[in-house]
């Protein structure tokens, strides 16, 4: 239902597990699964989604401990008397989850929106993160 | 025992893996000719360590949605193009098509960063609408917003049609 997100090890492959095609599966509506490039570094994960048409006051980010969720509304704007020569029907919500790793700090996800593009940046724990260990002489 | 010959399974392998490629394209180029020119390609910038990456030699495509609407004075076309500068776009309307082209930068190769997923597409793309005949492209106009390009074309012929009498 929901994609996997879990900061790993350089060692080991990261793995998404993901059964949805583009239209997710809610009975009440249809929705768009936006593409997402996701990296991770040093102090935590960047997700970029294409969102394109939609506003930043239609934007919704929820994140709880082990989720995050993100959804964003399309607004054509349509002059009167407006038809269409050709458009395909598609959805006009943007929706898309992740399960996150505990490692993540959930309570300061930080997002922006530019452009179409939602960039959404999630800190490791600080106590989580790779420190340096000074090794003293003697 | 020719059949055993490294030189032989060499040139046999490239030649199964060039049929495979032909294949794949083959399939891209129909799919193509399906979708109205909807799944646009990008093509990304050879870089240096190239060579050995798969990701640099396999196309990379995304849906550029499009859309075409009318109102009594003008042809309306959207088309989505997110993540954009306006400098890196380039939109011109040639007969009775409007074409986009741009590049999207990817972020670069950062140390230290390391991808999990990468699903959007960045390179140079170009995506082509038809566009009905009565136009007056001299006086489009092309807005940015919101990750969507919107070109405003004004109609030439807004009058109904002319009947003609049969003698």
């Amino acid at each position: 239902m929901s994609d996997q997100v879990t900061p790993r090890p350089a060692n080991k492959p990261a793995t998404e597990r993901s059964g949805e095609n583009r239209e997710g599966r809610d009975t009440t509506q249809s929705f768009l699964r936006p593409p997402v490039d996701i990296f991770e570094d040093a102090d935590g994960i960047t997700l970029h989604l294409d969102m394109p048409g939609v506003a930043r006051d239609r934007v919704k980010i929820d994140a709880d401990r082990q989720t995050l969720s993100i959804e964003g509304a399309i607004q054509i704007p349509m002059a009167e008397g407006m038809e269409a020569i050709y458009a395909e029907v598609h959805s006009t919500q943007y929706r898309r989850s992740f399960t996150l790793s505990g490692e993540l700090d959930t309570e300061r996800v930080d997002a922006s929106l530019n452009d179409g593009v939602l960039t959404v940046r999630i800190p490791r724990r600080a106590e989580l993160r790779p420190r340096k260990i000074e090794v003293r002489a003697g | 025992m020719k059949k055993m010959d490294p030189k032989y399974l060499r040139s046999e392998l490239e030649r199964g893996i060039a049929r495979a490629w032909e294949g794949l394209t083959e399939g891209w180029r129909e799919m193509l000719s399906g979708s109205s020119g909807a799944l646009t390609r990008f093509r990304r910038r050879a870089s240096k360590g190239a060579e050995g990456n798969a990701g640099e030699q396999f196309p990379s495509w995304s849906l550029l949605q499009a859309e075409c609407w009318e109102t009594a004075q003008s042809v309306i076309v959207r088309v989505e193009v997110p993540g954009m500068n306006k400098e890196d776009l380039d939109v011109s309307i040639q007969g009775s098509t409007l074409c986009i082209r741009g590049e999207k930068h990817s972020e670069g190769e950062h140390k230290g960063r390391r991808y999990l997923l990468m699903e959007r597409a960045y390179g140079r793309f170009e995506r082509t609408v038809p566009l009905p005949s009565h136009i007056d492209r001299k006086h489009a106009e092309v807005t940015y917003h919101s990750g969507v390009v919107t070109v405003i074309v004004p109609k030439t012929e807004t009058l109904p049609p002319q009947r003609l009498t049969v003698k």
